[in-house]
């Protein structure tokens, strides 16, 4: 499952590759301490409470009360993401989620950050894969507020020229900070377009700048049209609120919204398997220290095989123990960063090993030494106490997540869209604390030993 | 339940929503008017009212002092079972002695790197994982005024984290192999960052803000090349004592609980005889040159940035700055974005920051920005910050902006390990507890006519430092002002008073 990073209308992208600053992971095999460790009770979480409804319209509502929190988070999710974006428009569902801070028939520009901001509380939005969501934490008397003006922007934006040209030059700063500016950059946004073949996918969510300036406001309207209506949108509300009311609002400002009659457009390509191995190159103009990506096709979120996968990413990626980690930046230094991600999206998905040379390391010595230590894992001895320290850590963070209501709001969102159910926020931390070696050491045998893969070098050169 | 445990407990539940505090409606905002919104009606073309407004709980944080000088503070947290832990030392990178920056940034990167632990030496990785096998990176920090470790784990961890990071405070093996390996690993860091617009920019703008003094100075190659095991052994044996460090505790803990574990854990640490010491520190003293630029051909972005003087520590006007920093960089809709993203779409965002610290303080602001506008938006930013003086913010966006502020203290206290940075930052700040409770009325009681004055006296064009690097082969002759300093990247040099390297 892809891990976000969201900042303020930024789009969740490269999620599974920090910044070499905070780079993790593994390998020691020392059974030492361990003892005392195993004996800890084991940790265990209660489900949410969720409560359910979907309205005639089609909308799916999910909330969940918290007590004292003094805030609730309003949060709407849309089937929509960057695979939507019409062909020669790469990054228009992205530019698209800016344009949803303009004006409707009813609010002036940028008044959700009257709503939000203005009254101690806070708006973001993020574009992936799979879906855009719009995220909002406020003072828990303003629930009814933010309830009609999300139904507001759902049913009624009105974007204009100017409003679109300015929005639009922003997304442009947008792309070339996160990949121009950024030393990294180009690597991670090269990898979709390098990694998938046939599905959309292979577009990156940010998409192209000559991509964005050919989009037209025809292309706003239609959009909006198309893919903002209930029956496409999911309504999340947790933290401090009276459930009956709720009910109450979400009917009074929802309720009356309309569902066109014509079908949701839904991508339909599927990715075939890769035949052969392959080799490429990616340049950048300031590339302190070059870097080396291995990617593979993975399978989609709701794959059995996805939680071994998950418990993969965690052994080899997770913390300063983790496998990479100890073999190539600690123990070999021939490694400045390394990691491994599985970004699992809803039709298909992306498995990567990476590594960013320390001062003067050879990218072939440091291919090999990523295969070998994937080897290890998948052939070698995995001890109970490193599988232990894995559940340990992910359900540490499950739990570190769900102590805000934004938190817990975007756990509920990421189950829904990428899995199909809310209540797989839990059921998926279940069947995470349920993976065994032999699970983790088959997949990785299957899909990425035996698979075919590109092998990406980035290295220092060529002009923009 | 902690009543008889210590006189110096503090109890702090405040109820914030009686008073001004929190009662965000009472100023105004719970019914904007929109323009042209005579005669709409609530809840159809305008948002409904506000419900009446809920009363913010404040944490009750009890604290009490060992014999031996140690604070320990615990705010209990019942519901998850979570708990954050700090050990936090109180000396940063201002205590580096002379010629030796990044003395404590290097010493916090070896703590995790090997301790003493129940008799015989654990090295880096079985103590990385067992940290791990808690369920918490060993999260090892130093910024001004404070070092920091911190881990969260689940409550039944408790003990066995406290126990791990109590020996990595107070016995590091602090290794010559440890010290060479995060020595390349820093170098590496930095040799990034140097590719990097945004981060040379803030390097280069604290030189020039806080010119030659402690807090000026920033760790650069050659000053790692110098430092030696001895120069850390030297900063843990003079600032890790007893009496200059604090343990928080915050989550699915008593403060009962918490007193004897620190007692157990940390109260056999005898503090070395004789006072402890005091670090040396300046006020900022700017460099000459308004303007440093800086030459990074190929860079894909131009970074923008000005520094502008901020308040000391201790300062009587402390919150007013924060509400004035605020108005211009508090938040999206804040003055500084206003004119450069939101009317003009020249950068994705501007980032504001505030550093208060013992013998001043710096505001800043920095953007990206495409390199051809990297001329209008310097302009944009040093106009806004000296306009403040003349154009105080009218009610309406002053209380937007502290309900801003407000909201963003709330959410930081949303979380166990939010708590723990701020009691942390509060400790290490010298501040006593009760200032917490005083936070928000504060806040909120600042007028419109004190930013004003708080922004004459400090933010005058020429107090501000700025500082732009990108290709300035593509930015044109905009920046060529009086007094600029130019450079190619291959003759910056950080340590250098002048930033310039000798020929």
């Amino acid at each position: 499952m892809p891990h976000l990073i969201t900042r303020r209308r930024g789009l969740a992208l490269l999620g599974a590759f920090p910044l070499p600053a905070h780079l993790p992971a593994w390998a020691a095999r020392r059974p030492a301490t361990a003892a005392a460790v195993a004996a800890m009770p084991p940790v265990s979480l209660a489900p949410m409470a969720l409560r359910q409804r979907r309205l005639a319209n089609g909308l799916q509502v999910v909330s969940l009360p918290m007590q004292a929190t003094g805030t609730v988070s309003v949060q709407v999710w849309y089937h929509v993401g960057g695979k939507d974006d019409p062909a020669g428009r790469s990054g228009f569902a992205h530019l698209f989620e800016h344009l949803m801070f303009k004006r409707t028939r009813h609010m002036p520009d940028e008044m959700f950050d009257r709503l939000t901001e203005d009254v101690g509380g806070q708006n973001n939005a993020f574009t992936a894969e799979d879906m855009t969501a719009y995220q909002n934490e406020v003072p828990a008397n303003h629930l009814e507020r933010l309830l009609w003006a999300e139904a507001e922007r759902l049913a009624h934006l009105q974007v204009d020229q100017a409003n679109f040209d300015s929005e639009r030059k922003v997304v442009i700063e947008e792309l070339r900070e996160r990949v121009l500016a950024d030393p990294y950059g180009r690597l991670f946004n090269a990898l979709p377009g390098l990694a998938f073949e046939a599905h959309p996918y292979r577009r990156p969510v940010i998409g192209s700048e000559a991509d964005l300036n050919a989009a037209t406001l025809d292309d706003v309207r239609r959009f909006h049209a198309t893919y903002y209506r209930p029956d496409n949108a999911l309504l999340i509300v947790v933290g401090d609120f009276d459930a009956a009311r709720l009910d109450t609002w979400v009917d009074r400002y929802f309720g009356p919204l309309a569902t066109p009659a014509a079908p949701i457009p839904r991508v339909q390509v599927a990715e075939p398997a890769r035949l052969r191995d392959q080799q490429a190159r990616v340049q950048g103009p300031n590339v302190p220290l070059p870097a080396v990506a291995l990617v593979w096709k993975g399978p989609p979120a709701s794959h059995p095989d996805a939680p071994a996968l998950e418990v993969a990413q965690a052994l080899l990626s997770a913390g300063e123990s983790a496998r990479l980690n100890q073999a190539l930046v600690y123990t070999a230094r021939s490694a400045q960063a390394a990691g491994f991600s599985a970004d699992l999206y809803a039709d298909a998905g992306l498995l990567a090993a990476y590594a960013i040379a320390a001062s003067g390391q050879d990218l072939r010595r440091l291919e090999t030494a990523l295969l070998d230590e994937l080897a290890r894992l998948a052939r070698g001895r995995v001890g109970l106490d490193e599988i232990d320290k894995v559940r340990t850590q992910l359900l540490t963070a499950a739990l570190l997540q769900r102590q805000t209501p934004q938190g817990l709001a975007n756990a509920i969102g990421m189950a829904a869209l990428q899995l199909g159910d809310p209540r797989e926020a839990d059921a998926r931390l279940a069947r995470l604390q349920a993976v065994r070696v032999a699970d983790v050491q088959r997949v990785l045998e299957q899909r990425v030993l035996k698979a075919r893969r590109v092998t990406i070098d980035y290295t220092q050169g060529g002009a923009a | 339940m902690t009543q008889a445990i210590d006189p110096r407990r503090r109890a702090l539940a405040l109820a914030l929503g009686a008073g001004p505090a929190i009662g965000l409606s009472g100023l105004g905002l719970s019914g904007i008017a929109l323009p042209g919104s005579a005669g709409a009606v609530p809840g159809v073309d305008e948002p409904p009212p506000a419900q009446p407004p809920r009363a913010l709980q404040l944490p009750e944080v009890a604290e009490r002092q060992l014999d031996n000088g140690l604070v320990v503070q615990v705010a209990p947290r019942p519901g998850l079972p979570l708990v954050s832990l700090v050990l936090a030392v109180r000396a940063g990178p201002e205590a580096d002695p002379p010629g030796r920056n990044g003395a404590a940034e290097l010493l916090a990167t070896l703590w995790p790197k090997g301790a003493q632990r129940g008799g015989r030496p654990v090295g880096a990785a079985e103590l990385a994982r067992q940290a791990e096998a808690l369920g918490s990176p060993l999260d090892a920090r130093s910024s001004w005024g404070l070092g920091t470790l911190t881990m969260t784990v689940t409550s039944a961890r408790t003990d066995a984290a406290l126990a791990l990071l109590a020996d990595v405070l107070r016995r590091p093996l602090l290794a010559a192999g440890e010290l060479d390996r995060a020595r390349a690993q820093a170098l590496d860091t930095l040799r990034l960052s140097l590719g990097s617009p945004d981060e040379v920019a803030g390097r280069v703008l604290r030189r020039s803000f806080w010119g030659d003094v402690p807090h000026g100075r920033v760790a650069t190659p050659a000053a790692l090349q110098r430092l030696a095991l001895a120069d850390l052994r030297g900063f843990q044996a003079t600032w890790v004592r007893p009496d200059r460090v604090a343990l928080v505790l915050v989550g699915d803990i008593t403060p009962d609980a918490g007193f004897q574990l620190a007692q157990r854990l940390l109260g056999d640490w005898r503090a070395p005889a004789g006072a402890p010491p005091v670090a040396v520190m300046a006020p900022p003293r700017p460099l000459d040159h308004p303007l440093v630029l800086v030459d990074l051909p190929g860079a894909g972005q131009s970074c923008v940035a000005v520094a502008a003087p901020f308040v000391a520590q201790a300062a009587a006007d402390r919150r007013t700055g924060v509400v004035a920093h605020a108005v211009l960089a508090g938040g999206y809709s804040a003055r500084l974005n206003q004119v450069v993203r939101i009317k003009r779409g020249l950068s994705y965002g501007v980032a504001g920051t505030t550093e208060a610290l013992a013998p001043g303080g710096m505001a800043s602001a920095q953007a990206q920005t495409a390199h051809a506008n990297a001329p209008q938006v310097l302009a944009l930013l040093r106009g806004e910050i000296t306009r403040l003086a003349d154009a105080p913010p009218g009610a309406d966006e002053l209380a937007a902006r502290q309900a801003t502020l407000v909201g963003g203290f709330g959410r930081r206290l949303q979380t166990t390990g939010g708590l723990a940075g701020v009691l942390a930052g509060q400790w290490a700040a010298g501040r006593p507890l009760a200032d917490l409770a005083d936070h928000v009325p504060q806040l909120l009681a600042v007028t419109p006519a004190q930013v004003q004055d708080f922004a004459r006296r400090h933010w005058s064009a020429g107090a501000l430092r700025a500082a732009v690097v990108g290709d300035l082969s593509a930015t044109g002759d905009a920046l060529a002002e009086p007094g600029a300093l130019r450079l190619r990247m291959a003759e910056l040099d950080l340590d250098e008073p002048a930033l310039r390297k000798p020929r």
